[in-house]
């Protein structure tokens, strides 16, 4: 729709009432609508009709079931989400339109470079909250992006605008948003989105979600727009969408740790590390011990940023794998030995590791001793498993697992009992954070438990010791 | 100097505290990997027999420099440090009483030993010597021969001796077997302490296709967060770029370990020599000493030796160089390497100029992977 | 214990040896009354009805402490030093001990202090004695010690005030000008120290950043070290976390505090220098932790300030090890720090501090002749405090004549056969000094034999 189409369309709408709602004055205009304030009674509104002849264009049943759509969500009320007040086919007009709440502010966009930084985690949570209230209501809103948000003057409040092509999940039959309206957002596509190739489920879309938070989150932190320098031509936008991890840094480790996570191009990996959950804790306080690990990762990050930045991304070859198995098994020895050091609590010990390249997994045992001075009188191993689940480009994502176990001989590693999950995420993560060590000071408390009840290993029996999850 | 490398392991563990709880009388071979205070056992072991019924006793070293060093530690043990001698020394003194020395001036080392040993065995089997001691201490004594370890069975009532068939860099019979034997009990030390993470890859990798081989990683239970190990290759450096890399790493590791020593280790003396010329020139010259040397000075901080005459002895920071010329040590070159890679603590860095050995390269792959740990350095520094 | 209130004049009849006149005033009590005004209190821990006894404890009116001690000295039949004999205390300082709930102390500062008293025997003595030669004898001379007495005694904040300047004075009495002059750096230094572990001593939190790092390090609070931490790191060209600094190797570490160093020697402002002393000297105990193995290096910087704290921070953060060095030394001090003095026993030293100035009016010859231990001045600096001090009438001249001014040297910290003998012939002299002078004639006649073989 062009300016003059635009014009002649509000020309013919200033002054008349759209579906009982009167048309006051002209705001904007969109690529298929224009939008104008207007008023019910004491109510005010903004409308948005859809041109005509472009709803003709592209089926109007479509347009309209969207409308409809749109509609269900009138009285269903969240903060962080624009009201929708009214909408459907104005029976006098005819027009395709919906009134929604009109809300003063500025598109997060334009406010990108004005928003405090600890205002971030508070705008993200809220985001998400209002991402998620559709979700429960098993609808996606697909296009989040900056333009697509409003903030508060204060920039205390974000309010996600624009459920155009809101979409119910699992629902295949629906012609789809027509291409160019999606040209728009590529750059805040998933790339599986991008690719189409999301999953038509509850989890699919909520990947894609993330995703596109994560995008938003990214333009907060960075002040400017993701892969800006790779805009220009659309072919470079489309490959970095796809295989260019984006740099990014920030005073906040939680935001940028998060953001990284909802950025990583693997769904199934997407949705392993980051939950409904991280959003909101973005503004629970830390521990101090957490703040102080989040100081060190982003220190570390810094680096790897760097590191990442000159690696070529590696295939799932073989070669690379047992690299990067070796490479993992050195760090967490070192770790484990500068933990023990730490901890001064455990007996003398053995370690072993073992890789497993084709399960792209590495186990490394510790046997402890058994040490009658400090009130341990059996064996016990501790088994941590690294999976490598994505390469991700050359930062790649590990599943943490643990297991441990105790006996009166040599725990042979087949008798272990089954792994607990600890945490997925990259290496530094895994080894910086005290998730190790939470594991080793839980299965030696559990030790100490056993005993204290009673429950000594007969002869060739081991006993399973509880290791700790390790919290998100 | 001596506090530090002496205090850093003999928080004794159960499995070391345990020799004390054996009967004095017996005959102990007590075997373990480097670093898990075997000599310092031995040490313990010693003062516990000299304060009971034991008084006249040795201990037997290899060669002199490692009887300095021990005796630097010594010090703190009620036996006099007179009670340390060399198994030249100790052989020489019994001939000599029996009119029977050797002068060693115009033989080689070797001949000379195996003279002193034949003498020795010829006073023994006429039975004009018999037991002179209560007890004899043997360090190092997988690199006896089993002639030698025998004569010394026959001297004493009580044999104590520490081995480690892996760090055994002499060409000679093998006397563990004759060990086994001349010992009651053999007491196995399992866990180590003396070195880092990151030096022990590099010694697990020299022997990592022995398939009787247990690597140093698995027992190691050295205090990684106390003091972070690192290793560092060199490599392309001539000699003399060696040296300048050296001087800058020494003064900063003099900086960081102001009460440890530091080694420098060569094949071969010709390097060392010139090294000692360069870096006295550097103006460390207060601060180096030729350890196999007459002028050796074992309050300084800083030795230089070879190979061969480091073993037994340990370094916080060390440096290997010129191991361009590690080639020609000949068979028992790999057994060289590992001793002298396990002499450091904490830092080792090994330079070298075009080529060294195949399996040494490989080692030192297998221990730098290509994500080396990150150093703060990398991530906060200018460079 | 046995009490008598009794006046001025009554007083004296006892030091003169009679009990007659105050004889049915003494009461045997379990408790000490200050609830009166003028009147002096003599305290006694044996019944002295049953045989004549000095009172171990006089608590007079504040103002009047000098003029009963002047007073009962001016007597030839009175024992000198009397003080030797009986405390004499205001009776502020007598509420203090007698009359106030005594504060629940966090003993774990006392470690601390055990290991300044090492530092400070290193400071003296023209940081000729190193860490590794300090004795008993020699930390106890110290003002560190003095200090430690005087919390463990939880003496009046009058009293802390009181402390540096009596110690120095004894100090400046005993010793060469220039002696003195580094002793008043030295000290002023210390008290800094010292001041901030009183307060922790009595868990308050300190303001500035350097003492809320000591503050942090004794709670154990990780958080709050770093949060302090960062608060002097301000002039570091390369400022990061404790736990950044924890990862890196050695090396790497001592890097960092090299260019602290010569950050520390460059600095433009009185700021500037302090904030830097406080990183140096906690970045220092990062690098060996658990040891004083940078002691030496830190000396030859010449700042007595950069040791003070180095062992301050050192030692809160690793006691244990700390204390272990060199023979287990701190240790043995901090036995000595914490050995409760009962406090109605006799006193223990040769005197008071105001005995001292009163007996030093007509110079310090006289003193030789009541010291308990030989070349050992012990001087009650306040009460329940008290401290030895090298007394050497004689050799005071050859003092003079030694260069005395802070000047340090670097020692070499192994121990090799010279330095055993080294250590070995510091010994000697200082037993040297504690034997007698020989006669001139004596001497020189050895000197004479000994000629020709020299």
């Amino acid at each position: 729709m062009d300016s003059a189409q635009a014009e002649i369309l509000v020309a013919s709408l200033l002054g008349k009432e759209v579906g009982g709602w009167r048309i006051n004055s002209f705001l904007g205009k969109g690529k298929s609508a224009v939008v104008l304030a207007c008023s019910r009674e004491a109510e005010v509104g903004a409308i948005k009709v859809f041109h005509p002849e472009l709803v003709e264009r592209y089926g109007r049943a479509t347009q309209l079931e969207r409308i409809l759509r749109e509609k269900s969500l009138v009285g269903a009320s969240h903060p962080n989400l624009v009201n929708i007040l009214d909408g459907g086919e104005c029976p006098e007009t005819k027009v395709l339109y919906i009134v929604m709440e009109c809300i003063p502010y500025p598109n997060m966009h334009d406010a990108l470079l004005s928003i405090p930084s600890e205002m971030i985690p508070v705008l993200i949570a809220q985001l998400a909250s209002a991402a998620r209230f559709l979700e429960d209501r098993n609808l996606v809103h697909r296009d989040i992006k900056p333009e697509n948000i409003a903030v508060s003057s204060d920039f205390s409040r974000a309010i996600l605008l624009d459920l155009g092509v809101l979409r119910p999940i699992g629902l295949s039959n629906l012609t789809d948003v027509d291409q160019r309206s999606f040209i728009g957002t590529l750059r805040y596509g998933a790339p599986e989105f991008l690719q189409r190739q999301e999953e038509d489920s509850v989890e699919g879309w909520r990947a894609v979600t993330f995703y596109q938070i994560g995008a938003v989150l990214h333009d907060l932190i960075m002040k400017r727009v993701l892969f800006e320098r790779d805009s220009e031509p659309f072919s470079c936008l489309v490959r970095a969408v796809i295989e260019k991890v984006p740099e990014i840094f920030g005073d906040n480790a939680r935001c940028v740790t998060l953001a990284n996570h909802c950025l990583i191009k693997n769904p199934a990996t997407r949705l392993e590390l980051v939950s409904w959950d991280r959003f909101q804790n973005l503004v629970i306080d830390d521990s101090p011990s957490i703040t102080l690990a989040r100081d060190r990762i982003r220190q570390r990050q810094k680096y790897f940023q760097v590191a990442a930045a000159q690696e070529k991304p590696v295939g799932q070859n073989p070669r690379s794998v047992r690299k990067t198995l070796d490479d993992v098994c050195n760090r967490i020895e070192s770790r484990l030995a500068a933990l023990m050091n730490d901890l001064q609590a455990f007996p003398l010990r053995s370690t072993q590791s073992i890789k497993n390249v084709e399960q792209c997994a590495s186990e490394t045992y510790i046997h402890f001793e058994k040490d009658e001075l400090k009130g341990i009188p059996f064996k016990i191993t501790v088994s941590i498993r690294f999976t490598l689940i994505d390469e991700n480009l050359g930062r790649p994502i590990f599943r943490a697992e643990a297991a441990a176990a105790c006996a009166n001989e040599y725990i042979q590693i087949e008798m272990l009992p089954a792994y607990t999950p600890i945490h997925t995420g990259e290496i530094e993560l895994l080894l910086d954070n005290s998730y190790l060590e939470e594991v080793f000071v839980s299965c030696l408390e559990d030790a100490y438990m056993q005993i204290e009840q009673g429950k000594w290993p007969n002869e060739g029996n081991i006993i399973a010791l509880m290791v700790k999850r390790g919290a998100v | 100097m001596s506090d530090t490398w002496w205090k850093d392991e003999d928080d004794l563990v159960a499995e070391q505290a345990k020799v004390l709880d054996l009967d004095e009388e017996k005959s102990l071979l007590i075997m373990g990997p480097p670093g898990s205070g075997k000599t310092n056992l031995l040490l313990l072991r010693a003062n516990q027999l000299y304060l009971g019924d034991y008084p006249n006793l040795h201990i037997v070293v290899f060669g002199s420099l490692l009887k300095h060093f021990i005796q630097l530690g010594g010090n703190q043990y009620d036996f006099p440090t007179e009670k340390i001698v060399t198994h030249a020394q100790l052989f020489n003194d019994i001939l000599r009483s029996e009119g029977m020395g050797v002068d060693s001036e115009n033989l080689q080392i070797n001949e000379a030993r195996v003279e002193r040993a034949n003498r020795l065995q010829e006073l023994v089997d006429s039975g004009r010597v018999g037991k002179q001691f209560e007890a004899l201490l043997l360090d190092e004594a997988q690199d006896y021969t089993p002639q030698e370890i025998r004569l010394m069975k026959c001297l004493t009532d009580v044999l104590i001796a520490t081995a480690d068939s892996r760090q055994k860099i002499y060409n000679v019979d093998d006397c563990i077997e004759v060990l086994r034997n001349c010992t009651d009990e053999i007491y196995p030390l399992t866990f180590h302490f003396r070195n880092g993470l990151a030096i022990c890859r590099v010694a697990d990798g020299i022997f990592k296709n022995a398939p009787d081989y247990t690597p140093l990683r698995t027992h190691s239970n050295y205090r990684e967060a106390d003091y972070p190990s690192t290793f560092m290759p060199k490599r392309g450096l001539s000699l003399e770029e060696q040296i300048s890399a050296m001087v800058t790493q020494i003064n900063d590791q003099r900086f960081a370990y102001p009460n440890d020593l530091i080694g420098i280790l060569c094949p071969r003396n010709e390097e060392l020599d010139i090294i000692f010329s360069a870096l006295t020139r550097a103006g460390l010259g207060y601060s180096i000493t030729r350890a196999n040397s007459k002028d050796f000075d074992p309050s300084r901080p800083i030795w230089l030796s070879t190979l061969t005459a480091a073993k037994g002895l340990e370094f916080r920071a060390l440096h290997i160089a010129g191991l361009d010329y590690l080639y020609r040590m000949g068979g028992v070159q790999k057994r060289l390497i590992y001793t002298g890679i396990t002499r450091a603590k904490t830092a080792l860095t090994m330079y070298w100029h075009n080529s060294i050995p195949g399996y040494l390269e490989s080692a030192i792959q297998s221990a730098s992977p290509s994500k080396a740990p990150v150093t703060k350095k990398k991530i906060f520094g200018k460079d | 214990m046995w009490i008598a209130q009794v006046n001025k004049r009554e007083c004296f009849e006892v030091y003169l040896g009679s009990m007659k006149m105050i004889e049915k005033r003494v009461n045997a009590l379990t408790q000490i009354k200050l609830n009166y005004e003028n009147d002096i209190l003599l305290i006694w821990d044996i019944d002295p009805r049953e045989g004549f006894s000095f009172p171990v404890l006089v608590v007079a009116g504040d103002d009047d402490v000098k003029s009963v001690l002047s007073s009962l000295k001016a007597s030839p039949q009175v024992p000198a030093p009397l003080t030797a004999i009986s405390r004499v205390i205001g009776r502020k300082e007598a509420k203090q001990h007698f009359d106030t709930e005594s504060l629940l102390l966090n003993k774990s500062i006392f470690s601390v202090i055990a290991l300044l008293s090492l530092v400070e025997g290193s400071l003296h003595s023209d940081g000729k004695v190193g860490l590794q030669q300090q004795s008993p004898l020699l930390c106890k001379r110290t003002f560190s010690y003095a200090w430690g007495r005087a919390i463990g005694a939880q003496v009046s904040a009058d009293s802390f005030q009181e402390l540096p300047t009596r110690w120095l004075d004894v100090y400046s009495m005993l010793n060469s000008p220039a002696a003195l002059d580094s002793a008043q750096r030295t000290v002023s230094h210390l008290t800094n120290g010292l001041t901030l572990l009183t307060q922790l001593a009595f868990d308050k939190k300190p303001s500035q950043p350097s003492g809320q790092l000591a503050f942090s390090i004794l709670k154990g609070d990780k958080e709050g070290q770093e949060r302090a931490w960062e608060g002097l790191t301000a002039y570091l060209s390369r400022p990061m976390s404790i736990e950044a600094i924890q990862s890196m190797t050695r090396e790497d570490r001592g890097l960092l505090l090299q260019e602290a160093l010569r950050a520390l020697t460059a600095a433009k402002s009185r700021t500037e220098h302090d904030t830097l002393v406080f990183a140096c000297a906690f970045l220092a105990t990062r690098l060996a932790p658990g040891r004083l193995d940078h002691f030496e290096m830190l000396k030859s910087i010449g700042l007595p300030e950069l040791l003070v704290w180095y062992g301050l921070y050192a030692a809160l953060q690793h006691p244990k090890e700390i204390l272990s060095l060199h023979s287990g030394l701190g240790f043995r001090m901090l036995r000595d720090l914490l050995r409760d003095e009962d406090k109605l026993a006799a006193p223990i030293s040769d005197m008071s501090y105001l005995e001292l100035k009163m007996i030093a009016r007509s110079g310090l010859e006289g003193i030789a002749g009541v010291i308990g231990h030989a070349s050992e001045l012990q001087i009650e600096l306040i009460p329940y405090v008290s401290t030895s001090f090298t007394f050497q009438l004689r050799s005071r001249s050859r003092y003079d004549e030694r260069q005395q001014s802070f000047e340090m040297e670097s020692t070499n910290t192994s121990i090799s056969p010279r330095e055993r003998a080294k250590r070995l012939a510091l010994e000697l002299s200082l037993l040297a000094k504690d034997l007698p002078d020989y006669p001139d004639e004596y001497s020189s006649r050895r000197n004479k034999a000994t000629k020709p073989r020299m």
